[in-house]
């Protein structure tokens, strides 16, 4: 790793290495700039020896979920599924608070490292593209804002992320859920086939398919192979440097985690891909004389329209199944959405999607629902807190509403009736959501938009109020869809940076 | 207060959600089967080892029973799993229903709640609720979730083991009593354990302590049975009466049992194939009957196995005699009342139903269940006796 001099001015500061800074960066840095990115958690070396490390203890039968003293410094993280096989990369919440509104719970999961969420062990990495009708949804029911991309925009960059992780599924031929390019084909559980065929028999508009999935590939590797980029790790960014004269970025500032140290870079673009929540909060806490409400803030929006799909979890059965059926491994298996696509529901606006996991016997049901974008669902600053390093830590105000809460009751109710219909003995059952944060799909802090009145960037990921700093993360969504957002993430990402690079290449920049 | 209850299905469980609902306090039942949930409203679904079920199920809640029943491995595997999602979701204390018999079955005279405890039990049961109770306390020393423990002893009331399976026994005629039922009975009836609890959820300054608790009134195992047999019109008399001798504990109990139920041995035994433990297990029970045929009698006296059998036998299909079991000789024994007096002093605990009111509604529940009896059942006892 080399270090940023003082006085070096880069191309392009990226803010975050995970799927989508990792992407910007193998772009920006294949098509030949000068990229620095800046992760706030440890290099690639720590962090593989602390996952060994919990490797170690877990096989030598320690628990991590049943020790308490680990759960006193992640009682947020901890809450993640995927916690107790890989606990090192998620955050330590005593370090890293936040606040939430009064009784409004909300689970904020973060994992710093080189890679980002895509490279958390037991993150089940499912990649769905979105179609015409969630990029068209708010013009059907106007319950949000309209896209100023449409799929067809997407569909080369899809299928340029598809080609490049290699992900795994069959051609279904739903309209709703369009196709992948496949790198090769995915099998079902024998339970998941069961249920495959009872759910045929019994609805025609619901259907389950093979899960799409993929391996964890770091394209931050691919960037770094480039040696045009660079990777500081343990930098912790904490504001963006705005020009006085321009009211243009200028670069960024970082604190070294580790020394305490603060230190500036200079950049001539910026790149925020530090997740939804964590970008709001970097605009905001770099307000200046130009931009007094926060950086790019000028239509008010930044920070609002906070969506993360609604979970429900703890719907579990045991299947009926042969000894020769049983399997050690987990599949997964995927029932799309079925409510308004082809009919309007009159309970609720937009739909779920159903996650089907099986393992041996056990078959659970997770259901992912849309949360409609709520102005008063947002990310805002603490004016009283500042976190370890001096930054004012974030409030998160996030609710489940009306539509979400008629959606949930639709979704119990669907998971119960398919394991009534495939024959499976019910082992556990719920009828409440998860607190909001926890399906870590969270979107839509600083939405694009068709005017600058009304969003923070355009259809590009390009700020209207400088035009140097781009935030190609899940902030950028207007709705979010039922799918799994990492796969549109990176493909709107990737859209992103073929513009930054031509407007390099023109000038504009 | 917003409590949760795991194991609400279970004798205990059950009693302790009805009295704390009548108290005016919102309690949660926390069960494994969905059965169960199926006619409970404030109820969720949850293992009591299966820590995220748990935490969805505490969610909320401000204290935590946790009456679990089961084997040595479910005694002992649902607590750290429950301590976490308590310590995860927020919950000020646990009360953990312990027992009495971490004193042994009969404890000796002067056993309070500061008498030392020890594994070296011939009942895995008791050897098991001791190592729980020290495995809750270092929880509570890496956690911050405050620990509460209460150890009752007999607790009866309606549909106890020692209501309800008493009056089965006088049914089918293996019903005994041991030296004419003079032993004392720690006796606790269930609304006063339930009320003990509520007060340990409640009471400052107690995080950590232990808890004898019991009915105040020192009473005999006559004393709890007599009411129960004349409910249902048996003549308490005639229930055979055992003076077995003091029995010598066996090998398996001296060395074998040691070794099983240690933590160490515990952590081996799951890893052994399971086609190893059967092989070993039968040349364990050939050696045994080789043994025994060549001693000419029966010196198996295990945990809970058969010590005694009657002889007397009558006709019909279950009149083998009563089963006189080393567990229940070793109660009939006791001679010590447990005290309650540090729970009189630091939880405030005065029982709300005296033992004489808690027998009455046992029999009056136990007649409901059984109606009048069958007089061919009356006859039984005579024949037995």
């Amino acid at each position: 790793m080399t270090m940023p001099g003082r006085h070096d001015i880069y191309d392009v500061a990226i803010v975050g290495s995970g799927p989508t800074g990792g992407y910007a960066a193998k772009a920006l840095s294949e098509a030949g700039l000068r990229v620095l990115v800046l992760e706030a958690g440890p290099g690639r070396r720590r962090r593989e020896t602390l996952r060994q490390y919990d490797d170690v203890r877990r096989r030598l039968g320690y628990r991590i979920e049943h020790d308490p003293r680990a759960i006193i410094r992640q009682p947020v993280q901890s809450s993640c599924s995927s916690w107790p096989t890989d606990p090192h990369a998620f955050v330590d919440d005593v370090d890293h608070p936040y606040a939430t509104e009064g009784e409004r719970p909300f689970a904020w999961i973060r994992s710093r490292h080189v890679g980002g969420r895509m490279v958390v062990r037991g993150h089940a990495r499912q990649f769905y593209r979105m179609s015409e009708l969630d990029f068209t949804a708010g013009d059907r029911d106007g319950a949000s804002a309209a896209w100023p991309i449409s799929c067809a925009d997407l569909e080369p960059y899809y299928e340029r992320i598809e080609r490049w992780i290699g992900v795994q599924g069959e051609p279904n031929g739903i309209a709703h859920l369009p196709d992948s390019i496949m790198a090769g084909a995915a099998q079902m559980s024998p339970g998941a086939r069961r249920l495959e065929a009872a759910v045929a028999r019994t609805w025609k508009d619901r259907r389950v398919i093979p899960g799409r999935t993929a391996n964890n590939r770091m394209a931050i590797a691919d960037a770094l192979a480039t040696r045009t980029c660079t990777l500081r790790s343990n930098a912790i960014v904490t504001r963006l440097l705005v020009d006085p004269n321009t009211a243009n970025v200028c670069g960024v500032s970082f604190v070294d985690r580790l020394t305490r140290r603060s230190r500036d870079v200079r950049a001539r673009v910026v790149v925020l891909c530090a997740s939804s929540i964590e970008s709001a909060r970097l605009l905001l806490a770099s307000a200046t004389r130009q931009h007094p409400d926060g950086l790019a803030n000028s239509s008010g929006t930044l920070g609002r329209y906070l969506m993360d799909h609604t979970l429900l979890t703890g719907m579990v059965a045991t299947m009926p199944l042969r000894d020769d059926e049983l399997s050690a491994t987990a599949t997964w298996a995927y029932v799309p959405r079925f409510r308004n696509v082809s009919t309007a529901d009159r309970r609720f606006v937009r739909g779920y999607g159903i996650q089907v996991f099986t393992c041996w016997r056990t078959c659970a049901l997770t259901a992912f629902g849309e949360m409609l974008p709520h102005a008063d669902n947002r990310v805002t600053l603490d004016p009283n807190r500042t976190d370890t390093w001096g930054m004012p830590i974030a409030r998160i105000a996030c609710a489940h509403r009306d539509n979400e809460l008629a959606m949930a009751r639709d979704e119990v109710e669907a998971c119960r009736e398919m394991f009534r219909a495939a024959g499976f003995e019910t082992t556990r059952t719920t009828s409440e959501l998860c607190a909001p944060g926890l399906a870590s799909h969270e979107v839509g802090t600083a939405r694009m938009g068709g005017d600058s009145k009304s969003s923070v960037l355009n259809g590009f990921c390009q700020s209207w109020d400088a035009r140097n700093l781009f935030v190609m993360d899940g902030s950028c969504f207007v709705s979010q869809g039922v799918q799994n957002p990492t796969l549109t993430m990176m493909a709107i990402a990737a859209r992103s940076c073929d513009y930054l690079i031509d407007s390099i290449r023109r000038g504009d920049l | 207060m917003k409590v949760a209850v795991i194991g609400s299905s279970g004798f205990v469980g059950s009693h302790v959600l009805r009295v704390l609902r009548a108290g005016g306090d919102d309690a949660r039942a926390v069960v494994r089967n969905p059965r169960f949930a199926a006619t409970d409203e404030n109820c969720r679904i949850a293992d009591a080892l299966d820590v995220y079920a748990l935490r969805d199920a505490l969610a909320g809640c401000e204290c935590v029973v946790l009456s679990v029943l089961g084997t040595q491995e479910v005694i002992l595997g649902t607590l750290a799993p429950v301590y976490a999602a308590a310590q995860a979701v927020g919950i000020r204390r646990i009360a953990y229903i312990s027992t009495g018999v971490v004193h042994g079955q009969a404890p000796r005279a002067g056993t309070v709640e500061s008498s030392p405890l020890h594994v070296r039990h011939a009942f895995p049961y008791n050897n098991a609720k001791v190592r729980a109770e020290r495995k809750l306390l270092r929880l509570r020393a890496r956690g911050t979730v405050e620990v509460v423990m209460l150890r009752p002893t007999i607790v009866f009331g309606p549909r106890s083991r020692w209501v309800d399976g008493f009056a089965s026994a006088l049914h089918d005629g293996s019903a005994y009593v041991v030296d004419g039922g003079r032993g004392i009975c720690n006796t606790i009836y269930v609304d006063n354990l339930a009320h003990a609890i509520r007060l340990a959820l409640v009471a400052p300054n107690v995080d950590g302590e232990a808890f004898l608790v019991g009915d105040d009134e020192t009473v005999t195992w006559r004393d709890l049975w007599q009411p129960m047999a004349a409910a249902l019109a048996f003549d308490f008399q005639r229930v055979p009466s055992f003076s077995p001798p003091a029995v010598a504990p066996t090998f398996r109990q001296l060395y074998v049992e040691p070794i099983r139920t240690s933590e160490v041995g515990q952590s081996i035994i799951p890893r052994v194939p399971v086609h190893l433990k059967r092989a070993l297990k039968g040349t364990y029970r050939l050696a045994l009957r080789a043994r025994r045929s060549v001693a000419g009698s029966d010196r198996l006296r295990a945990s809970g196995e058969v010590v005694e059998r009657a002889e007397a036998v009558g006709p019909g299909p279950h009149l083998e005699g009563p089963a006189v079991t080393t567990e229940i000789v070793e109660l009939h024994r006791c001679e010590w009342k447990l005290p309650n007096d540090k729970a009189r002093r630091l939880l405030g605990y005065v029982p709300p139903v005296s033992f004489a009111e808690g027998v009455r509604r046992s029999a009056v529940w136990l007649q409901q269940q059984y109606g009048r009896p069958a007089p061919d059942a009356r006859e039984r006892v005579a024949v037995n006796a």
